[in-house]
């Protein structure tokens, strides 16, 4: 039993005090996750808060198979998609846009291809886009993506191929 | 200085490729001990605190009290529809010797008797008890259901009576007269559920009674075309049509449950 499996226990048995060990597990990553989605570090935040505080309230709907972290991006994808629609969709180039493209230097270098490559990431039609994030920016399985995303498990594969030729096409121009 | 190119694209592996994702991917700013996370973590606890301090009752407790809330109030209608559909089948049991016409007449009993659910379904479909909700924590799909089998226990009961009125004060056999009342029950059941899961709740009750009004008059009107529905000796095709008719209501009822929108009209 995992520690994630000990602390789900915990909680439906009415020991909601693990509940705060479980937020600080996966708050790392869905704020990561949260900011790929909001305008800005603040919507982010508040979008972290409202995951956190839904899953809490449809745990009773939750039958723990092993699939939490699943559920929790679920709640996180909606609570994302209801702010997208608030407030509108992130501009990814405007954190791009401060640093120099002529000044040089190895570490920035990486860096700098990194930028490019998030900027790319955000190119991408939006259903190959999320599954590029899940997978890659917040290390879901295939299968865990495609149970976030309600998606056939082929569809995921297949889009993620389409994703990655398409990324590699536009590295190969960017040189 | 000079703006080197990135690498070698033309040989970029996809190996690579995946590694410089993820590690652009995780590049985004994150401070351990954020504050934000002590704050959220605190509004989780007082809306655990919140959420236990809510009563919690179970579907069973929950179903005993829409008895006193609203079962009694449909139970005595259709009591009262009971003994007026008796009487009529008493006093009309030399006219109704004709098979064909006690045949219409059920049918048509069938239909009202389902017909008589329809105002308190509406209104639980209108109103949705949304404080009840809250105090219970129940979803609106839960206290349809519980609504449901109150009408559910009050149709059972009417329709027997029926059945023993009809087959006391006529010669109609038993196992006909069943399927003489099953079969426009499930017919107009299966209607109004099926509208209940795909229509806006505003045009439900008319909707419905429109539908129910129909049956009644492809039933009580003499058409050539609808005495096959009453001939006795059609039984078996009857039965199929209760059968597959069962099937469609345990359908569009698993559709409201799972799919139909009016889920998204839950409180928690």
């Amino acid at each position: 039993m995992t520690r994630e499996d000990k602390l789900i226990q915990k909680i439906e048995q009415g020991d909601l005090s693990a509940a705060d060990e479980l937020i600080a597990m996966y708050y790392p990553e869905i704020l990561r996750y949260c900011l790929w989605h909001a305008p800005d570090r603040s919507l982010a935040e508040d979008a972290v808060q409202e995951t956190f505080l839904k899953a809490l309230r449809y745990f009773d709907r939750y039958t723990h198979r092993g699939k939490f972290r699943s559920f929790l991006y679920r709640v996180a994808a909606n609570t994302c998609i209801d702010m997208q629609r608030k407030y509108g969709r992130p501009d990814i180039s405007l954190e791009e846009s401060a640093a120099d493209p002529y000044y040089f230097e190895p570490a920035f270098e990486a860096v700098r291809s990194d930028m490019v490559l998030r900027q790319l990431v955000a190119g991408l039609p939006e259903n190959q886009r999320e599954i590029v994030l899940l997978r890659f920016g917040q290390d879901l399985t295939l299968r865990e993506t495609a149970d976030v995303l309600k998606l056939p498990l082929r569809t995921v594969q297949s889009r993620l191929r389409s994703a990655l030729k398409s990324l590699k096409e536009e590295l190969r121009h960017e040189k | 200085m000079k703006n080197e190119p990135l690498k070698n694209n033309s040989l970029y592996k996809e190996t690579d490729l995946k590694q410089e994702l993820s590690r652009a991917l995780h590049q985004l700013p994150y401070e351990t001990g954020d504050p934000h996370l002590q704050a959220t973590i605190l509004l989780a606890r007082k809306e655990a605190c919140r959420m236990q301090t809510r009563e919690r009752i179970s579907f069973a407790r929950f179903l005993k009290k829409q008895i006193p809330l609203i079962g009694w109030k449909l139970w005595g209608i259709q009591g009262v529809f009971l003994a007026a559909a008796s009487r009529v089948l008493s006093d009309c049991s030399g006219y109704l010797i004709s098979p064909p016409r006690l045949a219409r007449l059920l049918f048509c009993l069938s239909v009202a008797v389902f017909m008589t659910a329809l105002p308190l379904l509406y209104r639980s479909i209108r109103c949705q008890m949304q404080e009840i909700e809250a105090a219970s924590r129940f979803s609106s799909v839960k206290l349809l259901l519980a609504r449901l089998i109150v009408i559910g226990i009050g149709d059972i009961f009417l329709l027997g009576g029926l059945l023993f009125t009809a087959t006391a004060k006529t010669a109609l056999p038993a196992d006909i007269a069943v399927i003489y009342l099953c079969l426009p029950f499930l017919l107009a059941c299966g209607g109004c559920l099926f509208m209940l899961g795909h229509f806006p709740p505003g045009r439900f009750l008319a909707g419905s009674t429109l539908f129910c009004f129909a049956l009644l008059l492809l039933f009580s009107v003499p058409l050539r075309q609808s005495a096959l529905l009453f001939h006795p000796s059609y039984q078996e095709g009857r039965i199929i049509l209760c059968v597959w008719l069962s099937v469609f209501c345990a359908c569009q009822l698993r559709y409201i449950i799972k799919a139909s929108s009016y889920g998204e009209l839950q409180i928690i």
